[in-house]
This record gives structure tokens, C-alpha cells and sequence, in this order.
């Protein structure tokens, strides 16, 4: 398991079977991941396993022991600090809760689409649930982060 | 629109969101202290029972479990100084499903689980009194000496029946509004610690930080001294956290085991027990002329609590101010009635009793104007009250800033309104497209006569750095940020060197609840008034503030003069109207209103009754918008929580039990349902505010779910009267227009 | 139910049937461990993404089936197909949310026997034959409608499990059909159906409509092809009186009950209606090309 770029030994057996969102939390101290439902409605525990965006309360540990998991605590790392800079400066961030759930969301998106429109923002959103914000700054917030990686890409004029 | 100002009017990115978005940012949730035990809560599977025993010792025996608490164990088991606010834990009876009963701590959460098992809890089942009918029925098992009447407002400004009998127009119309559940992400929980010398420190979302102090006091025969509120970060509120018992119960199991202990709700526990939105039947009976004006209106309502008190006549009385509307008119009557039943506990939820009477009123008026041949719009603009008027009801004088016609004569030429003919005209078979108007006001603050205040206190010290300790608390808000804007503003230091503290009963003085759309205004005006202290002292001193904080800091902590604090006491209207003085709290008639218009375009797919709502607009009366981004923000969350309200959320019980359990099956609005929104202000400045700012963020709930009714009508021809309009409501509704 | 539950990983395909004496078989986890916080007794799972690897995701046979992974994402499978199986890729996209459909498995949808599983209909409709997986390593094929035995019960045994969903040649391309998905259900996304329809038919030169297959989920105990409505439509042209026929038609093939989610009533009605919305829209679409999802 590689875990936020960083391998991960062994896991030990007895905790194959714990939920990936407790391990995260409880034996990794990452609680970027949150506990909203508990069943996989809210999206506030999402994580981005080989890539896809999983809500980690139904993910089990053992299932995930040779994969690349990222969590928000990681992003930067990802390349994706251009997003969590966009959601400051977009203001799409009120009580925060959902925030690295969505952040999560949205980095497995601009991964497999490096500018994605609406319509696939919102799609890849679709599982995750705010009660703050009603969702539009996000859409704004994912487009400058699109905007400014392809421009980093591109390097100086 | 006050004088351009370097902070105030600018869209200030969140001071707390940078480690928001790094997950930095550790939640009241997301604390586990060395040593921190875990702690649950042991709840009624019945709504109406007799606890004929309960037996803990086999659970106090497991190993691992330090202690198990009955009601016997809590030193005070009352949750406020009336029994009809009810017990922390049960008694002899439950009365509801999820009534807490137990308090169990352990050293990890599958002991405590087991331990919860464990109690043995013997029920016999009671009569269940599932609805305000059966609790009003004469042979009704009563669920407080009391009996089941929690509360009652009722009040007249003439003879209605007279006023409204010259009419070209009486509709007597029932409608129904559903409970509603706040879904904050983050479930109620948090963490407690009894320090070295005997006080409570507690970690746990609280709308009132004051007010849990004092119920932890009572409930543990401590002095409020000794009880310290930390109540943020939290993830989101909406009311939530306003009547929320958990500080008591972390405080218990702390003091009981002396350890840190750690509780967090479930989603299941949390709809199960958590308050709700008041379910509302309101009935209305309202007159208009040949030209649609208003002639008089009388409005009853009835509203669930449930079996404890919580905010249900509080609720009512919000309702009777609102159950005029934003209209002018010259009689009145409201009469409103709360009652307890074995159904969900309902309390404060964002509106506050307004969305439910207004879902009448403009009903009403949206029916008349169909009826009568007149435009919507224009009807409203007509009726709406203007700033300096009597209000209808309790003829007490509301602010000169109110601009309910304003918003309107601004949706009036917003192209979703004005092109709304072309975009009906271009729906494509099965759907049918309408746009709806709607407008609302609600009061700023808790009232006139309530005492209602806010304070801050400041310090500057050597380094020119000023702390601000300031109220209400946020709750996702960023309310911090805002304050932080004010007082740069005032005291025209770089914004940098001000450090805003919030939401520590330790260290922020006393200011009320984050409610009643107040933080800015109350909390805002603190602020303002302690930066102004502080500018006003160094000018008699002749410091240089702006020019050498540093300095002038250093020179008033040698003075010793380095201290400030401010109290804004909320201004009551200056005209109370017809309310006898003695009563003025009792009705609690505002002086400040923020309005809120709104037009919504709805589709509706004939063949199966879906609807969806793809663009709205909404104009909104807050005074000065100080950070115009979080407005709009607070605006478009408030609009979404309205449209769940309208088209999906309902709290629903079959005999007291819940039925609706889980996100699977209570919805609120996903990013796919969301409108494109077009979030406007209008011009307006509140005087009596802050920089001119006021409070919006709860009466923009309130025009969504009439607007959605309006748009119906205009798509069909039929107006619903029931929420949330349901897929199959709609079908229901369209077979009978057709 | 919160101990932490046993997970064993079989190493091979052939491990599984004795494992599953002791466990319950998982994958996506969807579906399992939703049912299992609900109080569902589940103490040992066994996880079958850990032989995933031994299954393509998607293999054309040599008969021209098309053979699709039961234990990979729903996302996979939907990547892999390309423009085949339209019915099919309409229902994973309205699946739940994009977070369930990199987990949730066509395996887990089968198994969990749901009337108002999502991915059922459009199977239903495409004849979807089952490859179970016996206790001694053999394979049964089990046609869909036969599997499907009522809520939350289908044909599969303690020690069997679901490796594979064939899709027979006849029920694919060819000519592109016309073919769709609708679901009903409380909100835009994330939602549990009230009731759903897959369709597929072909229409000819001169506008009638053949290879008629029409079936819809949450209206029976088991989801159920709408075969008085096909016999009805097999060959004709459906004008005005043939749409009214055949909303009037469903009725025969559906026994709705109410529900938290809905009334048998309105299950009724909202049947007729998705029928005839699917009917209806040949008369009123525009080119294919411009055509938008019937959402829009």
C-alpha cells in the first residue's frame, strides 16, 4: 500500500477487516476523512484509491493492500495544490466538513481530465453532499485549478 | 451603500480556510486525547413507553467500560429549569424513539457497544400521540402535567371577518410544510476533559456556547464558572446545535470517569434524536380587492415539538410576526398553537418558523393573482410593506431600511423573469414549464423587549497585534473573517495584524446564539463598538494607532489600558405598535428586517411528476453585504436548503417510529439538483448595522418553496399545498388539473 | 453490528467455494456493508476483488457474446464497452454516484436480489445469462429471468458465486438500436428507484419497430420484462392508439406495492407514463445525432 506517495509495510491481518475510513483516521492520524453516514451517501470520507474517487467507510483495508491511496493530506503533494488554492480564493469553502471529500473528488476528475466542463464536474461530484455551500463556487473553483496546471504545463511564454 | 471602505464590501476569502483545505483543521469531532475514553448513548426503540426497570450492572461489569450513568446519576437531570424542557436522561418514561436513556464510556467503541447491549431495559409500550390532532384529542394521554399544549400565541389588530367582507376576493386555504432535518455533515458529538482543578473544558458544536455552560452547570450542580464551552470548528449547524444536549452528556461521562471522553453521534442516532424543523399546519382565511390588495388576513397554525418543549413556542411566536408576510395591510389576526407528542423533537432550523406560515401567504397570493387576472410581480410590489410602516399585525414601526419592493422591482427585470413567456413556450414535450415568484422578510435578532445582545472584547498588546474575542459563534459561517473586516475597517490597521477569537465561553464574553440571522449585526456591531473604544482612547492620548501600532500598543499595556470591552444591546423598534409593553418581549416585534425575493423556474415532466428546478433568482435585502462572496454563499445554501424543503426533505414517522433513517433515504439536494443561481442585492443600508449591514441568511429559506409553488401553477395550472413535492404529489397534482 | 469483521482474500478462483462456507462474499462492498451497519449478521467476508485479476473485464466469445466481469467496477465495465450495450451504459451512469460506481460490481447488484436494482433491467433486456460459479469449480449458466426468484432472493447458493454476465450475440448491435434507460427516483442523483425501464428495439426501414424488449425494475417482486407491451409493439408502427395500448398494457406484467418510497398507485401511473414518454419520443426526436439524454 502506498499511502499519500509514502509506502506502507505490512498491515497487520487483524486489521484487514476495518473499515479504510477508521484506519485512515484512527491508525494513520488522517482525519481529513470524515464520518458523515457511515454508508456511503454523504461522500465526506472520500479518498482516491488507483485513482478513483471511493468513499473509504466501504472500503476494507485488506481489499486495498497494494494500492496507491490518496487523501486530502496529500494533495499537495499530488500536484493538486492549485485546486485547494482555488477553493480559497473561490470562497467555495464554508464550514469545510465535505471539503476533502470534494477536493478528493475533483483531483481524481482533473487527473482523468485535465479540463473538464460542467457537466463532468458535476458528475464526478454527484456523491458528495453539502449543505453549506449548495455546490457552484465549486464548479468555478475546479476550473481555475484546470486553468492553472494546463498553464504550468505550458510552461512560461 | 455606505462610503467605499478598504475592507467592508470586499469578498475576503475565509481566514480558517487554508486549513480547511489541507485537512489541517481538526473538527470538535475529530479530537482523541491521550487517554480519551469513547462514549455512546443509550436510546428508546419506543415512542411512548414506561421503563419498568432498568439494570446497568452487567454492562458496568464488562471489562473495559468505566461507567454507565442512569438518570439516578446525573446530579440535576434536567436539561432547563422547566419540566417540560425535559430530563438529560429518561426516568420513568420515554417519549420518543431516540429519548437518550443511558450514558455509557469505555475504552473502545465495540465496548461500548456491547456495554449498551448490555443495559437491560424493560418497556411496556403507552399510547402513542403521533400527530397535534391526537395530542388535542380529549382523551389524549397528556406528556406533561402540563398537559400537551406547549405553547400558544395568539393576537389581533382588529376584526378581520369585517375588514375582509367588502372583498373581490376570500381564499381559505390549508397547507402543510414538512419536518424537516438540518443534515449538517459533521453529527453532533465532541469531546470533554475535567481539568486539574475540578472545571469542564468542553469540545462540541454549540449555536449558544452561553447557554450549554448553563445547562452543563445545572446538570452537574457546578457553578457556570467552572463549565469552559469550546464550540468550533463544526461542520455546519443550521439550528442544530442550538438545542443539542451533548455538551451535558460529555461533561457526565467526563466527571463520572474522570478521563477525557470522546462521543460522536451517528447519522441513524442523529435523525432518529437530533431536533427537527417544527412540522407546520397552517390554515389561512385572506381578502383581497377587485385590484389585489390586501384587505385583511387571519392566520392559525398548528406545530409539532415533540415531547419536550425546546424551541416550540419561540418558533410560534416567529411565526405570528411572519404570518403577515412581507405585505402591508390593515388587519390582522394570528392565532398559533404548539403541541407535544411522542414524535420527533423539533427546535430552531434556519427560518425558524417562517418558511411555514409564509408557504401560506404567498400561496394565497399567488392564487389571487392567478384568479384576480393580475401579474404576481406587480401584486407583491403593490402589498409590499415599505421601510418606516406599521407591520400588519402588531403595528409596531419596521426599520427604514426595509426594501421588499426594492427586490422585487429588481426580479421584476431580471430576464428569467421577463423572458419567462418564451421559456414556457420552448418546453419540450412530456415536460411543462412554469416561473414562480415569491418574497419573505424575517426579523434580525431575537426581538424587542428580549434584551437581545452581543459584546467583544479586544486587547492590543506591545507587538501592535489586536485580539478580538468576539460573538455569536460561528458555525461554518466564517463569521470570524467578517468581524475581522469590520474592525480593520475601524481602526484602519493593516488587517493582518487583528486575530479574531470565537466560539470559547473561557475567553469571548457573552452573546447570545448564532440565530435569528444576527451574527453580523449583533456580532458585527460588538466589534465595531470595542475598535471604535480603542480608536476614541488613543486619540485622547494621542497615540498613533495607525501610524505605530506597535508603539501604541506598548505605551497603553504600560498604562495598563490595554483591555477593552463593548456591549451592543440590540435597538427595539421605536414604535411598539398595539403590543402592551408588559407583553412587548412575549411578541418580540423586530426593529431590523433583511428581505429576500425570489423567481424560480420549474419543469415538470407530465408523464411521471418529476420536477426539477434548473435556474432561480434571488434578490436579497441584507444592508451592506461586508464580504459580498460569503453572502452569496450563505444566500445560495440557504436556497438549497429551502429547495430540499420544497421538492425532497421529509422527516417522516408512521406512529412515532421514524420511518425515514438514514441519507439513503431522507434526501437533500445533490450537486446534480442544483439550480444555476443568480444571487443580487439590492441597494439598502440598515443604520442602526454595522457598517450598514443587517441579516439574511436565514429569510433567503424562505421564498424558495412558495416560488416552487408559484412556477407549478404557472406550468399547470393547479397550486400545490402540501410539501415536498414529491414526484408522485405532482402526478397526483396533474391528474387533478387535467 | 461494528466488531471488526474477518476479511479473507482467496488466492485463487478455486478458494472461494469453501471459503464462502464461513463468510459472505464481497466486492464492491456497496451493498454488504451497508446491509451489515444495519444490523445484518456478517462476521467474515470474503473478497473476491482479490481473484479479479484472473477475469477480463469485458471478452467477446467466439459465438459473438459478449462475456463481462462480474467482480470489476462498474466505472470498468462502462470504459470498456464502448458504444455496445446501450441500455446497459445508461444505467451505470445514473448509478448511485460516481464514488458507488468505482466500487459497486455487476456481481453485487445480481446477488443482492434487489427489485430496484439498477443494472437488472437493462440485463433483463438483454437476455443476460448468468455464469455462476459451483462448489466444485464448474460453471452453471442461469438465464437473469430465471436467477431472479423475488426481493432480495435470487438463484445462487451458499458456496456459488456470480464470475461472469453474458450478453448472447442476438441482443446486441448489429444496426445500432434504439435503447435507453429511465429512472424515477427522489432526487437528481444518489437515489433508490421508485420504479426504472430499460428498452431496446429496432426500427426499420418503414418505421416499424422489431426485436421489441422492454422491462422495469421496483414494480414486482423481482424486475420483469414487460412482455405483454412487447407482444403488443413487436411489428408495428407505434402511433397514437398503439402508445395508449401499450401504457395500458404494463399493467399486466407489474404488481407494485407500496413502499417508503412510493405507492403502488403511483407505480402504476408512472409506469404507463415512462412507456409512453419512451414511445412518444419517437415521434417527437430529433436527428440521433442531436439527441440529448431524455433528462435534458
Amino acid at each position: 500500500m502506498r499511502l499519500n506517495g509514502v509506502e506502507i509495510g505490512s498491515v497487520p491481518a487483524e486489521l484487514h477487516g476495518m473499515r479504510l475510513l477508521d484506519y485512515l483516521r484512527a491508525e494513520r492520524g488522517l482525519t481529513g476523512a470524515k464520518e458523515g453516514c457511515g454508508m456511503g451517501e454523504c461522500g465526506s470520507c472520500t479518498v482516491v484509491v488507483d485513482g478513483a474517487a471511493v468513499t473509504s467507510c466501504l472500503v476494507l483495508v485488506g481489499q486495498v493492500l497494494d494500492a496507491e491511496i490518496r487523501t486530502v493530506e496529500g494533495l499537495a503533494d499530488a500536484g493538486h495544490e492549485p485546486l485547494q488554492r482555488a477553493f480559497v480564493a473561490r470562497q467555495a469553502v464554508q464550514c469545510g466538513y465535505c471539503i476533502p471529500g470534494v477536493l478528493n473528488s475533483c483531483a481524481a476528475l482533473l487527473d482523468r481530465v485535465p479540463d473538464p466542463d460542467d457537466d463532468q464536474i458535476r458528475t464526478a461530484l454527484d456523491g458528495n453532499l453539502c449543505r453549506c455551500t449548495a455546490y457552484n463556487r465549486f464548479y468555478d473553483a475546479v476550473h481555475d485549478a484546470a486553468c492553472e496546471r494546463r498553464t504550468d504545463e505550458a510552461g512560461p511564454a | 451603500m455606505t462610503a467605499p471602505q478598504p475592507w467592508v464590501g470586499r469578498s475576503r476569502p475565509a481566514v480558517d480556510a487554508e486549513e480547511i483545505v489541507t485537512g489541517a483543521v481538526r473538527y470538535v469531532t475529530d479530537l482523541f486525547p491521550a487517554g480519551v475514553l469513547h462514549g455512546a448513548v443509550l436510546r428508546s426503540p419506543l415512542p411512548h413507553a414506561r421503563i419498568d426497570r432498568i439494570d446497568a450492572t452487567a454492562a458496568r461489569a464488562l471489562p473495559g467500560v468505566h461507567c454507565v450513568l442512569l438518570a439516578g446519576d446525573v446530579p440535576v437531570n434536567a436539561l432547563g429549569p422547566r419540566e417540560v424542557d425535559g430530563p438529560v436522561l429518561a426516568e420513568d418514561r420515554v417519549r420518543q424513539v431516540g429519548e437518550a436513556i443511558a450514558l455509557v464510556a469505555a475504552d473502545d467503541e465495540d465496548t461500548v457497544r456491547r456495554a449498551l447491549a448490555a443495559i437491560e431495559l424493560d418497556l411496556t409500550p403507552l399510547p402513542v400521540v403521533d400527530s397535534p390532532a391526537a395530542a388535542a384529542a380529549p382523551d389524549a394521554p397528556q406528556l406533561h402535567p402540563t398537559g400537551n399544549v406547549s405553547g400558544r400565541i395568539a393576537f389581533s389588530s382588529g376584526d378581520v371577518e369585517q375588514a375582509i367582507a367588502p372583498a373581490a376576493l376570500v381564499l381559505r386555504r390549508d397547507v402543510t410544510t414538512p419536518s424537516q432535518e438540518h443534515v449538517a455533515i459533521d453529527t453532533p458529538g465532541g469531546v470533554a476533559v475535567v481539568e486539574t482543578d475540578g472545571t469542564v473544558t468542553i469540545w462540541c458544536g454549540s449555536q449558544n456556547p452561553g447557554l450549554h455552560q448553563r445547562k452543563v452547570a445545572r446538570a452537574l450542580a457546578i457553578d457556570v464558572a467552572d463549565v469552559r464551552m469550546i464550540a468550533n470548528p463544526v461542520g455546519g449547524a443550521f439550528g442544530s446545535r442550538n438545542d443539542d444536549p451533548m455538551p451535558v452528556y460529555l461533561a457526565l461521562l467526563a466527571r463520572a470517569t474522570g478521563r477525557p471522553v470522546r462521543v460522536h453521534m451517528t447519522r441513524e442516532e442523529t435523525m432518529a434524536a437530533g431536533a427537527k424543523r417544527h412540522p407546520f399546519w397552517t390554515s389561512i382565511e385572506i381578502g383581497f380587492d377587485r385590484e389585489g390588495r390586501i384587505l385583511g388576513s387571519s392566520v392559525r397554525a398548528v406545530a409539532d415539538t415533540g415531547p419536550v418543549i425546546t424551541s416550540g413556542p419561540n418558533v410560534m411566536k416567529t411565526s405570528a410576526e411572519m404570518s403577515t408576510g412581507p405585505y402591508r395591510f390593515p388587519v390582522a389576526s394570528f392565532d398559533g398553537t404548539v403541541y407535544y407528542t411522542n414524535n420527533a423533537n423539533a427546535g430552531a432550523f434556519r427560518g425558524y418558523g417562517v418558511p411555514q406560515v409564509a408557504f401560506a401567504i404567498e400561496n394565497a397570493v399567488t392564487e389571487a393573482a392567478y384568479t384576480l387576472g393580475l401579474d404576481p410581480m406587480q401584486m407583491r410590489i403593490d402589498n409590499a410593506l415599505q421601510g418606516g410602516e406599521p407591520h400588519s399585525l402588531y403595528r409596531h414601526r419596521v426599520t427604514e431600511s426595509l426594501a421588499v419592493r426594492a427586490t422585487l422591482e429588481q426580479a421584476a427585470v431580471h430576464p428569467v423573469w421577463t423572458e419567462r413567456a418564451q421559456w414556457q413556450a420552448q418546453a419540450a414535450w412530456p415536460w411543462k414549464r412554469g416561473t414562480g415568484v415569491a418574497t419573505a422578510i424575517k426579523g434580525v435578532g431575537m426581538g424587542s423587549g428580549t434584551g437581545d445582545a452581543a459584546r467583544a472584547r479586544l486587547e492590543i498588546d506591545g507587538d501592535g497585534t489586536v485580539t478580538i474575542w468576539a460573538g455569536p459563534n460561528h458555525t461554518g459561517q466564517s463569521i470570524q473573517t467578517t468581524y475581522g473586516q469590520v474592525a480593520a475597517d475601524v481602526l484602519q490597521i493593516p488587517i493582518e495584524r487583528i486575530d479574531v477569537r470565537i466560539g470559547d465561553t473561557g475567553v469571548v464574553p457573552e452573546s447570545g446564539p448564532t440565530a435569528a440571522s444576527r451574527s453580523t449585526y449583533a456580532g458585527g456591531n460588538a466589534v465595531r463598538m470595542v475598535c471604535e473604544e480603542l480608536v476614541r482612547r488613543c486619540s485622547e492620548l494621542e497615540l498613533p494607532l495607525q501610524l505605530d501600532p506597535e508603539g501604541t500598543g506598548t505605551k497603553l499595556v504600560e498604562l495598563g489600558e490595554a483591555s477593552f470591552e463593548q456591549t451592543f444591546v440590540l435597538p427595539d423598534t421605536d414604535d411598539i405598535g398595539l403590543v402592551p409593553p408588559e407583553d412587548l418581549a412575549k411578541y418580540g416585534p423586530h426593529r431590523v428586517y433583511g428581505a429576500c425575493t425570489q423567481v424560480v423556474r420549474v419543469e415538470l415532466n407530465t408523464l411521471t411528476g418529476e420536477l426539477r428546478v434548473p435556474e432561480l433568482v434571488c434578490v436579497v435585502d441584507c444592508g451592506t453585504a461586508i464580504n459580498p462572496a460569503a453572502m452569496i454563499g450563505q444566500a445560495e445554501g440557504g436556497i438549497l436548503q429551502g429547495l430540499g424543503m420544497a421538492i425532497m426533505e421529509d422527516h417522516r414517522l408512521e406512529g412515532g417510529v421514524p420511518v425515514t433513517t438514514s441519507l439513503e433515504n431522507y434526501l437533500i439536494p445533490t450537486i446534480a439538483d442544483t439550480p444555476l443561481m443568480h444571487v443580487e442585492m439590492v441597494d439598502s443600508t440598515e443604520d442602526s448595522g454595522p457598517f450598514g449591514a443587517k441579516g439574511m441568511s436565514e429569510v433567503v429559506v424562505v421564498p424558495t418553496p412558495p416560488a416552487v409553488a408559484a412556477a407549478v401553477m404557472d406550468a399547470v395550472g393547479v397550486l400545490p399545498h402540501a410539501l415536498p413535492l414529491t414526484p408522485e404529489r405532482v402526478l397526483s397534482l396533474l391528474e387533478e388539473a387535467s | 453490528m461494528s466488531t471488526t469483521p474477518t476479511l479473507l482474500r482467496p488466492a485463487t478462483a478455486t478458494d472461494v467455494a469453501g471459503m464462502l462456507r464461513d463468510g459472505r462474499a464481497i466486492c464492491g462492498g456497496t451493498d454488504l456493508l451497508v446491509q451489515r451497519r444495519a444490523g445484518a449478521p456478517v462476521a467474515s467476508m470474503i473478497d473476491l476483488t482479490a481473484i479479479r485479476d484472473g477475469v477480463p473485464v469485458l471478452e467477446e466469445t467466439a459465438a459473438g457474446d459478449l462475456r463481462l466481469s462480474a467482480l470489476h467496477a462498474l466505472t470498468e465495465i462502462t470504459s470498456a464497452l464502448g458504444e455496445e450495450l446501450g441500455p446497459l451504459r445508461e444505467a451505470v451512469a445514473v448509478f448511485a454516484s460516481t464514488t458507488i460506481r468505482n466500487r459497486a460490481t455487476l456481481g453485487g447488484n445480481l446477488a443482492n436480489g434487489s427489485p430496484a436494482a439498477d443494472t437488472v433491467p437493462p440485463l433483463l433486456v438483454l437476455d443476460a445469462v448468468i455464469d455462476v460459479v459451483t462448489p466444485d469449480g464448474g460453471t452453471r449458466a442461469v438465464p437473469l429471468a430465471d436467477f431472479l426468484l423475488g426481493p432480495g432472493r435470487v438463484q445462487l447458493g451458499e458456496q456459488e458465486w456470480i464470475r461472469t454476465v453474458t450478453i448472447p450475440a442476438a441482443a446486441r448491435g448489429g444496426v445500432r438500436p434504439d435503447a435507453g434507460f429511465r429512472k424515477i427516483g427522489g432526487r437528481a442523483a444518489q437515489a433508490i428507484s421508485f420504479l426504472s425501464m430499460a428498452w431496446q428495439w429496432r426500427t426499420s426501414e418503414d418505421g416499424r419497430l422489431t426485436d421489441v424488449r422492454l422491462a422495469m425494475g421496483a414494480v414486482a417482486p423481482t424486475v420483469v420484462r414487460l412482455t405483454a407491451v412487447e407482444r403488443l409493439l413487436e411489428g408495428t408502427t407505434p402511433g397514437p392508439e398503439q402508445i395508449e395500448a401499450a401504457a395500458a398494457a404494463v399493467d399486466q406484467d407489474i404488481r407494485p406495492i407500496d413502499d417508503l418510497r412510493a405507492s403502488a398507485a403511483y407505480r402504476r401511473r408512472c409506469a404507463a407514463g415512462l412507456v409512453r414518454e419512451a414511445l412518444g419520443a419517437l415521434a417527437t426526436r430529433p436527428p440521433r445525432d442531436e439527441r440529448q439524454h431524455p433528462w435534458t
